[in-house]
Order: structure tokens, then C-alpha cells, then sequence
């Protein structure tokens, strides 16, 4: 049964470009779903690509691996119009990832890092399941 | 020497609205001949500017595998040669922003030259019963993977489940991937899945032959992981 957590905002505000880590967060026993998400709300006349990873302990943060990550348009974007081409598009409020993670212990934890090439004006938010 | 069942090994990962995905690390065997198949489906057929790799490795679109512009959703299959051991991931990138959900799958006893062969796909706009016969030898290993618009599929197989993934809002989005047996083909791989439309691309793991398998080792490996793929 999925696990009920809130939403965690890691990064909020003015980012300048360059690298922004946050975290590490530890998700509550039994998690074994992760997204990471940016809000794309400020990103309308911006025009550099983001990239956003996390990394996932399972040594309560002795030792990191790679786990997952993503890169965005800034600009507006459009959802598709589906799988026979009838959805109406929509303009799309967030990019995301998602990830599965082994079900998290007292001992997991993850951290994360977003690269903007220019400054953006966003949320990150990590949500698990 | 036959594809070897006990050393698959792979992950997941999907996105919406992104123009790249990598998945976690995942641990590929340590013994020879290994090859990877990286299964790529996305919600806009456009592929301009599609990249994969593997450990570093880049793959190789396998011919035959890719949907095309059959429906608005589009899935292929690449291959990947001699992906290093160890920790390693899975990567993509193209150019037009959409949903997308990419995994990495990899094992031992696979030719060298010709990782990956006997590409076919379908597809329907309605009928709900995706299907692929892909040819094979006894030793290889069939692969598919099938894309369909439902929201929150419970896709099953009637070959080996690997994985499935879903994206539940906008672009509704299952994504699900599965092995076959190792025996001599055509293998058919059928899916009952909760939507109706669907895309679906199949290709077979070509095992080593003997000159390539001439001084390695099979050795007993590590039951096949998949660490955070949904089962």
C-alpha cells in the first residue's frame, strides 16, 4: 500500500545559474516512490534548459549512487495530444521525474542538485510515495 | 552460449514534460559478452535529436523496432555493446519536451558484434490487445516493450514481466517491458493492458557465439534485480 507523505519544497526562490544541491531528505519507512518536480510557472520567457538529479544513500549517507534525473525546456510547453492524437494540449504548470527507490529505512536518504543557466525564479519539490 | 536469464538486470524512470531522462544505477554483471537494450517510448513521435547510452555506451537504434509515425505515441528499441560492469545507468535525450519513460535492461552471453536483431513492432488504435511474434534461436532472448494511453495500467505478460510504469495525469502514459523465454522462436509476447490504443517494439538478444564465449565463464551470477521497477 502506497505510503501517504507530504510534499517537501527543497528549493525555492531566486536560483542564479549555476549548481543548487539540496537535501539530504530521509523518506519515511516504506516509500518506495520518489518525484522531483520544478514548478515552470516563472519560466515562460526564459530560454536555457535545467537539469535536475537525485542521489540515493542506503547507508544513512556513507556511500551515494546515481538515481535518477532529467532535463527541461524553459519556455512554455505544451502537454501532447495523445496516443490517437485527439487531447487537446495544455500548457504544462510543472516538469517532473519519477523514480522508484528500494522501500526506504531508517537509514535511507536522498539528496538531489538542480544546474540553471540562467537565473530562475522556481520550486523544487520532492514528493514520495 | 546462451543470453543468460540469471544476469538481467535494469532500471526505470519517466518524466513529463522533459527533454531527457537517466535512470538509477543499476549493476550490471561482471561476466562476458554483455549487451543492454535501452527501451525508449515517449508521447510525441517526433525523434529529432534522440540520443541513448548506456554505462556510457551509445546506443543503437535496432532496426525494425521503432514505431514511427504509426500513432501520436512512438517507442523503439537501441542496443548497446559490451555496456561496462558495475554501477551503471541508462540515459536519453531528444529535443521536443513530452512525456517519456526510458529503461535499461542488460545481461551476459550476447554476441558481440550484433548485440541485438530481429526488430518488429505493432500497434492499434483501439483494439486493446497488444501482440509481437519476434524471431529467435534457442539461446537468445526476446525483448518488448508496449506503450499504451491508460492511466493507472496493471499490464501483464504472458512472457517474463520486467517492469511497468505509468504516468497518470495529462498524457496518460503506461509504459511495461517484459523477456521471453531463451528457446527457439518466434516468440510471442502478448500484453493485456487497461487501454485501448496502443504501440508496442520487439527485438531479440542475439547470443554469443563460440568464438566469443571460447575461455569466458558463465559463472553463477546474482539473481536478476530491479531495484525500484514496479512490479
Amino acid at each position: 500500500m502506497p505510503v501517504t507523505v507530504a510534499p517537501v519544497v527543497v528549493l525555492s526562490g531566486s536560483l542564479v545559474a549555476g549548481v543548487h544541491n539540496f537535501g539530504p531528505v530521509t523518506p519515511p519507512a516504506g516509500v518506495t516512490v520518489i518525484q522531483a518536480a520544478i514548478d515552470r510557472t516563472n519560466l515562460a520567457l526564459l530560454t536555457q534548459p535545467i537539469d535536475w538529479s537525485l542521489e540515493l544513500s542506503i547507508d544513512a549517507g556513507a556511500t551515494w549512487r546515481p538515481w535518477g534525473g532529467a532535463t527541461m525546456q524553459a519556455g512554455t510547453i505544451t502537454s501532447g495530444t495523445g496516443i490517437t492524437g485527439t487531447d487537446i494540449p495544455v500548457v504544462l504548470t510543472e516538469s517532473n521525474f519519477e523514480v522508484g527507490i528500494p522501500a526506504a529505512n531508517a537509514n535511507t536518504m536522498l539528496r538531489g542538485s538542480v544546474i540553471t543557466r540562467e537565473t530562475v525564479t522556481t520550486t523544487v519539490t520532492v514528493r514520495m510515495s | 552460449m546462451a543470453v543468460s536469464i540469471a544476469d538481467i538486470v535494469g532500471n526505470s524512470a519517466k518524466g513529463t514534460g522533459v527533454t531527457s531522462l537517466t535512470t538509477p544505477a543499476f549493476t550490471v554483471t561482471s561476466n562476458a559478452n554483455r549487451g543492454g537494450i535501452i527501451d525508449i517510448a515517449r508521447t510525441v513521435n517526433d525523434i529529432t535529436g534522440l540520443t541513448a547510452s548506456l554505462g556510457g555506451v551509445t546506443g543503437v537504434t535496432i532496426t525494425g523496432t521503432d514505431t514511427g509515425t504509426s500513432l501520436s505515441y512512438r517507442s523503439l528499441q537501441m542496443s548497446v555493446a559490451a555496456p561496462p560492469s558495475g554501477s551503471q545507468t541508462a540515459t536519453a535525450s531528444w529535443t521536443t519536451s513530452c512525456n517519456a519513460i526510458i529503461n535499461g535492461k542488460t545481461t551476459s552471453g550476447v554476441d558481440q558484434t550484433t548485440p541485438c536483431n530481429n526488430g518488429t513492432f505493432g500497434f492499434h488504435a483501439s483494439n486493446g490487445s497488444p501482440t509481437l511474434a519476434v524471431s529467435s534461436n534457442s539461446g537468445d532472448l526476446t525483448n518488448t516493450v508496449e506503450c499504451d494511453g491508460s492511466a493507472s495500467g496493471s499490464n501483464t505478460t504472458n512472457q517474463t514481466f520486467d517492469y511497468r510504469q505509468n504516468i497518470a495525469t495529462g498524457n496518460t502514459t503506461t509504459v511495461a517491458g517484459d523477456h521471453g523465454p531463451g528457446t527457439a522462436g518466434p516468440i510471442t509476447h502478448t500484453w493485456t493492458i487497461s487501454g485501448t490504443a496502443w504501440i508496442m517494439s520487439g527485438s531479440n538478444f542475439n547470443q554469443a557465439n563460440l568464438a566469443d564465449a571460447i575461455g569466458s565463464a558463465n559463472i553463477t551470477s546474482s539473481a536478476g534485480r530491479f531495484i525500484g521497477w514496479t512490479t
